[in-house]
């Protein structure tokens, strides 16, 4: 289930695949709700069947190497991991 | 041998005990390293075995058996870049010299992270090439350089692919 975090800066779009165990995954939404960002996100742990297998499909396509968070921006631009400096410089 | 651990405290006893006795460092930020015991235990909890939480578990011990903390990737990524994936564990110099630690790339083997169907319908998968930073010489094995350096932090431009 996709879900969305409200904000004031919302010019790109910004998507998240995420776990919701993960220690960078939690610290780049944090970063993202400090900046004001709006995000949507799916939490891909928390997800079952054939929802999860698709958003794992997704996400091999934007990022074949793997690893959570990985933010998609405006579409075309993938961030994988806690990278503060890129997501601002992307923004 | 993880059915008697029902609190993070417990976990945490259970892999500095482990930790002690391989010469392991753990990270110094207790409020960190208390927020990824947290989540190990929500694992524990959800599939019986304390997996990353930086990763996404299947359920199935042996699908997941590498992953368990801590997990087959971690002594090398210690090595390569001071610290394992979640930065629970922190090389010897990251803990002398109070450095913090970042987040690394992911060493899993692709195959183990996604469904084989998905690696063949993916479209970058076939052509792994080897890069060489410019700068700092670090190496990177994919079909295209990384954004960044992971380790200087020198842009994609300065990488040189390696015959």
């Amino acid at each position: 289930m996709i879900r969305r975090v409200d904000g004031k800066n919302g010019k790109k779009s910004v998507f998240l695949y995420t776990l919701s165990t993960c220690i960078w995954c939690k610290k780049t939404k944090q970063f993202l709700i400090d900046m004001g960002v709006k995000y949507d996100y799916i939490d891909v742990d928390l997800i079952v069947g054939d929802e999860q297998d698709k958003a794992m499909k997704d996400l091999s396509k934007i990022n074949p190497q793997g690893g959570f968070p990985t933010i998609l921006i405006d579409k075309v631009k993938t961030i994988v991991g806690f990278q503060p400096d890129a997501i601002k410089e992307a923004l | 041998m993880n059915e008697d651990i029902n609190t993070t405290e417990e976990l945490m006893d259970y892999l500095k005990k482990n930790a002690q006795e391989k010469g392991y460092y753990f990270n110094k930020d207790s409020s960190f390293v208390n927020e990824l015991l947290k989540s190990s235990l929500t694992n524990l909890k959800r599939y019986g075995y304390a997996s990353c939480p930086c990763r996404l578990s299947t359920g199935n011990y042996d699908l997941d058996s590498d992953l368990i903390c801590p997990c087959e990737y971690m002594e090398n990524d210690v090595k390569e870049y001071g610290s394992c994936f979640c930065a629970l564990y922190i090389s010897k110099d990251i803990f002398e010299s109070g450095k913090t630690p970042i987040s690394i790339p992911e060493r899993r083997p692709k195959d183990k992270l996604f469904d084989i169907d998905y690696a063949n319908t993916s479209t970058k998968q076939t052509s792994e090439k080897k890069w060489k930073c410019g700068i700092c010489g670090y190496e990177h094995s994919e079909s295209e350089p990384p954004e960044n350096c992971t380790k200087c932090g020198a842009s994609k431009e300065m990488f040189k692919e390696m015959k």
